[in-house]
């Protein structure tokens, strides 16, 4: 099976978009990566972290649409929800001492919702820098992401991102 | 001729001696000499401390003695309580005694501030209440406390000038007992506060017998003692319906909650969160989360309850504002504070609450935005995923500050203390404190009379 029937027609241009930006790009480097982290992670952004990403421009487009489209590093995510986990153990603990807290939601639930978020949060500021960024590769990485299932906030996050999508 | 100007200088000077001794042998049981206490002292400007002068015999018995005294850099009155004045700097005071014999003691005047307090919690009173109180130049002997005290916790800071931070540190108190002694010098200001790593740190204004001597600009001094129990923190919580069920946006608020009690339970704030949730309702009503002009400060008009902390969870943000997780309003109102309930942590509640009880990113103790002195999982850490730490000057921070939410909203009604240093761009939040395990041990004092090394942690 060759691999103009693997790709759909309409799918083309969104891999020729990525795979010209990533022949033609230079690798980050560990600095800007860490940009790109102080972005998706800080939580009152009053440094200039968003702006730092645009300041990036097309550099930073393959990363953002890998967390556009794939979420957070699987790496990150796994320690993430380790974490959780564990806190959920102590506040378990917790609770058997302190029954005025009220009943604990299930683990598995509370694990799930905040990794839901994490996932979530990757993926809206991913869209957001993309937005900002603007360009061909931008668009088409959040055209993409727009056909996915997504959950419905950040959909509109992307869908938000595409229609203010810088030009230059 | 030679021989006789011998012999009568020689009687002469016999006469001289034994005048001499006539008059001072006998006499010297009959002197009143003057014991001057204490021998030295260290004082703020503009603050007083007391001598105290008495007649004493060379045997040690008492006599009396008219005492009048004299002063330099400041004023003594008559019972001895000298005050200093504007300037810092070697002075002394001297008292004198009718029969001619005086003493003097120097004086040390150091820079004024807000910042000495002791308190102590029922495990070290006695140790410290043997000690002479706080105050600059404070010496604590800590062998009492071994072994029942050497789990508790001891937190000093230490301030070179009024304006300028030098150095907090946290150590357990087992590791001061290599040498039994605690000193910090002049100019040095300085702050201890003990208490077991099993209680929580609550502070309560006391009587004076267990606490130790808090002292204000004015010159005022109130006494503290630690004092036991839990405060209550009541937080009006607003839900805003969006894209998320209400159902599940309300467990999501009380996961929240929970995680919050139990971060400020386990990391000893002597706080308990009491939260009450109100009936979700559905965005926007006084706010409007997709206006262009809505921004997260937007103080509500309804659903706001004043006096207390009011934490709105709010869904469906306009990407304009989407560069928070939460944000607490300390610009537009100590008592307001948002989240973003489809993108915030499970930590983002507690990080914003140590906002309102007044501490500030860890960053932002003059160390840059990601400082290196706190580590990652303090809860004040910017941008991390997992934190779950508060340092116990945090904790200390919490209960005391004059900007926290309970000294603002009437839960805390003791005296409060502000910061030891604001830092510039701040305003009125204080730098965190941290409790590094690589820090070197306080020295003692310098020879120079300059801060010793506390270590460089907030």
């Amino acid at each position: 099976m060759g691999l103009v029937t693997v790709i759909p027609a309409r799918r083309w241009p969104w891999y020729i978009g990525v795979c010209v930006l990533a022949c033609t790009s230079r690798p980050l480097t560990p600095m800007q990566q860490q940009t790109i982290i102080a972005w998706m992670a800080c939580e009152e952004c009053d440094e200039g972290e968003r702006d730092s990403v645009a300041v990036l421009g097309h550099a930073a487009v393959p990363q953002l649409a890998t967390y556009l489209l794939h979420g957070p590093p699987d790496s990150r995510v796994a320690s993430y929800e380790k974490h959780l986990g564990d806190l959920r153990r102590r506040l378990a603990a917790y609770a058997t001492t302190h029954p005025d807290i009220g009943a604990l939601e299930d683990s598995v639930a509370y694990v799930a919702g905040y990794l839901a978020n994490y996932d979530a949060l990757y993926r809206s500021r991913a869209a957001f820098s993309l937005g900002d960024i603007g360009g061909s590769p931008a668009q088409l990485a959040l055209q993409a992401a727009a056909a996915r299932p997504l959950r419905g906030d950040v959909l509109q996050h992307v869908t938000f991102a595409l229609d203010s999508l810088w030009h230059p | 001729m030679n021989r006789r100007r011998h012999w009568i200088t020689l009687v002469g000077l016999t006469a001289l001696d034994c005048s001499w001794c006539s008059t001072h042998q006998p006499t010297t049981a009959a002197v009143c000499y003057v014991s001057l206490t204490p021998a030295s002292a260290i004082v703020e400007v503009g603050h007083s401390v007391p001598f105290g002068a008495v007649g004493q015999m060379p045997d040690w018995t008492a006599c009396t003695a008219s005492i009048t005294w004299m002063a330099t850099g400041g004023t003594v009155g008559p019972g001895g309580i000298y005050t200093a004045g504007p300037s810092v700097g070697s002075f002394q005071v001297t008292a004198s005694a009718g029969s001619g014999q005086s003493v003097t003691a120097p004086v040390t005047v150091v820079a004024g501030g807000k910042d000495e307090v002791v308190l102590v919690d029922d495990l070290l009173t006695t140790a410290l209440d043997a000690s002479p109180p706080a105050s600059s130049g404070l010496s604590v002997t800590l062998e009492d406390l071994a072994p029942a005290g050497t789990e508790s916790v001891i937190l000093v800071s230490a301030q070179t000038s009024p304006t300028e931070c030098s150095t907090y540190m946290v150590r357990r108190v087992g590791e001061f007992l290599f040498n039994n002694l605690l000193t910090i010098v002049p100019p040095c200001r300085d702050e201890i506060v003990t208490f077991s790593i099993d209680d929580p740190v609550v502070l309560d204004e006391g009587d004076g017998d267990a606490g130790g001597i808090w002292s204000d600009v004015g010159g005022e001094t109130r006494p503290i003692k630690l004092g036991s129990g839990l405060r209550e923190v009541p937080i009006v919580v607003w839900v805003t319906i969006g894209t998320v069920n209400g159902d599940d946006v309300v467990t999501r608020v009380k996961n929240d909650f929970q995680t919050a009690s139990f971060l400020f339970n386990a990391n000893r704030t002597g706080i308990v969160l009491a939260p009450e949730i109100k009936e979700p309702y559905r965005a926007p009503e006084s706010i409007d989360p997709n206006a262009a002009e809505w921004s997260w400060c937007t103080k509500p008009v309804a659903h706001y309850q004043s006096g207390t902390i009011n934490v709105y969870y709010v869904d469906n943000v306009s990407a304009f504002y989407a560069n928070d997780l939460g944000r607490h309003c300390r610009d537009v109102d100590w008592n307001l504070i948002y989240i973003w309930i489809s993108a915030s942590s499970e930590t983002t509640l507690p990080h914003e609450l140590g906002h309102a009880f007044s501490l500030n990113h860890t960053g932002d103790a003059g160390i840059g935005l990601y400082g290196t002195e706190f580590t990652k999982v303090n809860l004040m850490w910017q941008g991390e995923i997992k934190r779950t730490t508060l340092s116990l000057g945090q904790a200390f921070r919490i209960t005391l500050e004059a900007n926290s939410a309970l000294a603002k909203n009437g839960i805390w009604q003791g005296t409060t203390r502000e910061c030891a240093c604001r830092i510039a761009g701040v305003g009125t939040m204080c730098p965190g404190m941290a409790s590094p395990s690589n820090q070197t041990l306080i020295q003692q004092s310098s020879s120079d009379g300059a801060c010793p090394s506390l270590g460089k942690a907030w």
